[in-house]
């Protein structure tokens, strides 16, 4: 606080005896107490950021009582103007659960649906697991190219009982967002829905993200709910049927980090009318406007994100009146990578994703035509989510460094943890205290301890490699945006759960 | 005071809400047990008095009665079982509850809750009144759909169909206009349940100027049979700016399916349409179901776009005998052609839904 | 008289339900979850299964679908509870493998009826 002047009075003075020695060491000084009070304000900025997104999700929170109470989701269940949904499991080498994941999304609780899978090339049994446990048969079908693909379908199966209510495609393989767009040209119903195959959902799943389309059919075109980690958790017949905290505190801090980041950065965001994210792990989409913003990109990471910047940048565009939205419901559980090196690569991955989504949609950063999303929600995640790594791990080196070399006091450096690590235990706070008055999503006493616990430890040492695999995802970014563009290795398929923004960088 | 001193007091800040926070957290926690436990104990006192109103055959006076005299503080604790029971039963059991509920007053209360100043207690009241079907409450209920709470304006949708006021049409169509008052699937399940009574204002609204009203209306006008009212339909499908409402409209003349209704969908085919009118027209000539589309939907096979195809070949699948002939032809003859493509797949379906599919995955050209 | 497992997430109805099948004289264990309903029944071989469909976690139809592809409760009778007049409940309960349903709003004279029927139909 006082350093700054204090430094800039040491600029100033004349420089004496060893001259140019010492204006250079005071100039470093300088710069160091400068990009120490810029940390300040930014820690204080983020956290305050946090702050007001839980508040705008209490809202939400509490509403949410009131609605279950009065408005359940039988009227959604039993009104025939509930729109039919096309649920779309692309599935690469997953035999062990396939069989399950298709059984139990078959019995999902929804009016009127069908499951489109895609095989996307599996080299292993797949298809035979599901041939055997549905009696497949071939049938003819002509493929709409809609959207366009780059792999080709090989053949289309359906059971021989004549059930509407599953297809099973085969195909080369593409990739995820490639297969998925193959599955939104053959899905037949006007609503589709984008699930990881190896996700595991609620039976109430679809209402609940479908009910929003339900309220305000002309204008709701996404919807998402919120992701939780199922380590630890009894799974029975593809559900979860008893809620456990996991054993790693690895994992363990996740839990509380998935908490909080669905609870500020998507049910928060929603408020704003901000939403940029929608899981890839359990999305639920219009299918016209899926084609016409051109469904995935197969070329980028973190396809989920950026389809969603299309969404907000082709309706802004075309002057639509149109919602995002995002329900409190937990609908999907995933499982939290649980070493460290699983850990490292699915966050690289959702930085570089994050990076290449704000690069690719640079012209809307700040720009008025699109709204919140061009004028609130992009220029927040560059600042705060994308570069939140960088000053995080700039300032654990540089702040003992000016320490060190007098650029700031000791008060100062203590004012700098405050904000930074003091600020963060009490937002982490907040977001508990909500959650547990809004949702009480575990019940032990035992594991609300361990939440609190948690909230705390994530602060020292998990945040800061977080951070650093950030930064590596940034560099990957940018070391591909000068390589040729299109050519471009397919990194693991089956990344659990991608819920990226909204978590703390 | 200097920075140390400025710092210190952060800090103790700092120290002080967390604590607290944990300790809201905490206290929150066992508060909410305790009352959960307190209810339920409470409840439980009674609650076999309410088994033997609403399980028993015939011999309901004697809990009717008891029921009935309850004090305030333990009618509190049945009251949530009993409001929450009379949505999931029927018959006798259902009847023995609405008697409960006359003695006590119930609606009454209700009625003088509807203007309360709490959103829980408006909606609750809404909500009972709705369950016990009380036609006075219409008015009041219609004026609740501009409550400034969602949740009273949503369940005050939902009570006006269960209730079942024809009247109440009006302010439900508009209810839905200005960006959704209340939501759209609680009010056309409400019009649906109005019945025909409601059917003049429905038809006024298909020339409201905002589209999610004229969307509703055609639904519900399709949904509900309302045969007679296709000829406002047709005329107003004409004049419909909206592609959306279009193809709502679209629907429901195939679900009406009266012969001008059959002309109005072969027409809303042709290519001056919007695409999305077109494939809606295609599919609801199959829920149409008459063969008089045949020769049509036989054209729309070749049609350039694939859903517009595709639905004109699932139509025909529906179609009986004449369709199968044209599928066939259309296999047979225009071979190699996505005609046959489409063809092929239906008549797949055809041969699947007879249980035996023997022909090869693509027609042999 | 019969054993008659019942699985219902509604404390009301759960009791409703107790109370009327044990005035018509069968035994009645009750769950309040799919899970539990699924090890019950596997445990205390009852006569017949009584699911509501709508439960958290494991939904009836899920319980149901468990309860086919066990052998020992393979050939259990079940009946689902259903809310409303919904055909793809039905329908998609049939397919699971259930031999009768309920619907809600439902009579409980009409309920201890079907009970009686299906349990006549089985053992016949």
């Amino acid at each position: 606080m006082s350093a700054v002047p204090d430094a800039l009075i040491a600029l100033s003075a004349p420089p004496g005896g060893s001259g140019v020695v010492e204006g250079v060491a005071a100039g470093v000084r300088w710069v160091l107490a400068l990009i120490s009070a810029i940390l300040l304000v930014y820690s204080v900025a983020i956290n305050t950021s946090y702050l007001i997104l839980i508040f705008l999700a209490t809202w939400d929170a509490v509403h949410f009582h009131r609605r279950m109470a009065f408005s359940g989701q039988e009227d959604v269940y039993a009104n025939p103007l509930t729109p039919a949904i096309s649920v779309i499991m692309a599935a690469y080498n997953e035999e062990a659960g396939i069989a399950e994941s298709v059984r139990a999304m078959l019995s999902m609780r929804y009016p009127t649906f069908e499951v489109v899978v895609v095989d996307d090339g599996s080299t292993d049994g797949t298809f035979e697991r599901l041939r055997a446990e549905h009696d497949l048969i071939e049938v003819p079908r002509v493929i709409p190219d809609d959207l366009p693909m780059r792999g080709t379908v090989l053949s289309t199966h359906v059971p021989a009982d004549g059930s509407p209510s599953l297809l099973v495609v085969r195909k080369t393989n593409s990739g995820r967002a490639d297969a998925n767009n193959v599955g939104i040209n053959l899905a037949q119903h006007p609503l589709v829905c984008i699930v990881d195959a190896d996700s595991l959902l609620d039976s109430s799943a679809l209402l609940s993200v479908a009910k929003p389309f339900a309220d305000d059919p002309l204008r709701v075109v996404a919807t998402g709910g919120v992701v939780r980690i199922a380590n630890g958790c009894e799974v029975i017949g593809g559900r979860v049927t008893k809620v456990n905290m996991p054993r790693s505190w690895l994992v363990r801090i996740q839990v509380v980090e998935y908490l909080r980041a669905f609870l500020l950065g998507r049910t928060g965001w929603s408020r704003l009318g901000g939403l940029l994210v929608i899981s890839g792990a359990f999305g639920l989409f219009r299918r016209d406007v899926l084609i016409e913003v051109g469904g995935f990109d197969p070329d980028t990471i973190g396809e989920d994100a950026e389809m969603v910047a299309r969404f907000h940048r082709h309706l802004r565009e075309q002057r639509r009146d149109y919602r995002i939205v995002f329900v409190s419901e937990p609908v999907s559980w995933t499982e939290a990578p649980s070493s460290l090196a699983v850990l490292a690569r699915q966050r690289r991955r959702w930085s570089r994703g994050l990076a290449e989504l704000a690069w690719r949609h640079r012209d809307m950063i700040g720009n008025p035509r699109y709204g919140r999303i061009g004028l609130l929600t992009l220029p927040y995640y560059v600042l705060f989510e994308l570069f939140a790594p960088v000053v995080n791990l700039g300032g654990l080196v540089l702040v003992p460094v000016a320490l060190l070399v007098d650029a700031i006091d000791i008060p100062f450096a203590l004012a700098l943890l405050l904000a930074s690590f003091g600020y963060a235990v009490l937002v982490g706070f907040v977001a508990l205290a909500v959650e547990e008055y809004a949702f009480r999503r575990y019940s032990r006493w035992r594991d609300l301890g361990v939440a609190v616990l948690a909230s705390v430890a994530e602060n020292f040492g998990y945040r800061q490699f977080n951070a650093w695999w950030g930064l590596q995802g940034i560099f990957a970014a940018l070391r591909r945006t000068k390589q040729v563009w299109g050519v471009m290795t397919r990194e693991g398929f089956s990344t659990p759960g991608k819920p990226t923004g909204g978590k703390r960088g | 005071m200097n920075t140390t001193q400025l710092l210190s007091l952060l800090l103790a800040a700092l120290a002080g809400a967390t604590t607290m926070l944990g300790l809201v957290i905490v206290a929150g926690r066992a508060l909410h047990r305790r009352r959960v436990r307190r209810d339920a104990r409470l409840a439980a006192d009674f609650r076999p008095l309410l088994l033997e109103l609403i399980g028993g055959d015939d011999d309901i006076d004697e809990p009717l009665r008891r029921l009935a005299a309850l004090d305030r503080r333990r009618w509190r604790a049945v009251e949530p079982s009993a409001i929450s029971l009379l949505t999931k039963v029927s018959g006798h059991a259902r009847t023995a509850l609405v008697k409960l509920f006359e003695q006590r007053g119930l609606a009454r209360t209700a009625l003088r809750d509807l203007t309360g100043s709490g959103a829980v207690r408006r909606a609750t009241a809404a909500h009972v009144l709705g369950l016990m079907g009380h036609a006075e409450a219409a008015p009041a209920l219609a004026g609740l759909l501009s409550d400034r709470s969602p949740e009273v304006r949503a369940v005050a949708a939902r009570a006006l169909g269960q209730v079942g006021a024809p009247e109440a049409a009006g302010p439900l169509l508009a209810s839905l206009a200005g960006g959704g008052r209340a939501p759209f699937y609680l009010v056309t399940q409400s019009l649906i349940r109005l019945g025909p009574g409601a059917r003049p204002a429905l038809v006024e609204a298909l020339s409201h100027e905002d589209a999610v009203v004229r969307a509703a209306a055609a639904e519900v006008l399709g949904l509900t049979g309302a045969v007679e009212t296709a000829p406002a339909l047709i005329g107003m499908l004409v004049g419909e700016t909206s592609t959306e409402v279009q193809t709502r409209m679209v629907r429901s003349l195939g679900r009406l399916g009266t012969p001008m209704c059959l002309q109005a969908l072969i027409h809303a085919t042709g290519p001056g349409h919007p695409h999305a009118v077109r494939v809606e027209a295609a599919a609801a000539l199959g829920v149409l179901g008459s063969p008089r589309a045949v020769p049509a939907l036989g054209e729309l096979l070749g049609d350039s776009r694939y859903h517009v195809a595709h639905n004109a070949a699932r139509s025909l699948a529906r179609l009986g005998d004449p369709a199968m002939i044209v599928l066939a032809e259309t296999v047979a003859e225009r071979s190699g052609t996505s005609a046959a493509e489409h063809a092929w797949e239906a008549l797949a379906i055809l041969d699947l839904q007879a249980g035996h599919l023997q022909r090869p995955p693509t027609p042999a050209s | 008289m019969a054993i008659v497992l019942v699985a219902e997430d509604d404390a009301d109805i759960r009791d409703l339900i107790i109370f009327k099948l044990e005035q018509t004289g069968h035994t009645v264990n009750a769950v309040g979850d799919g899970v539990s309903a699924l090890r019950a029944a596997r445990e205390q071989t009852p006569d017949i299964v009584l699911l509501d469909v709508m439960m958290p976690g494991m939904s009836g139809i899920d319980v149901c679908r468990e309860l086919r592809r066990i052998p020992e409760t393979a050939g259990l009778p079940i009946i689902l509870l259903t809310a409303r007049a919904q055909e793809s409940d039905v329908a998609t309960g049939l397919t699971a493998g259930a031999d009768d349903y309920i619907v809600k709003p439902f009579s409980p004279k009409v309920l201890a009826d079907r009970v009686h029927s299906v349990l006549t139909r089985t053992r016949a």
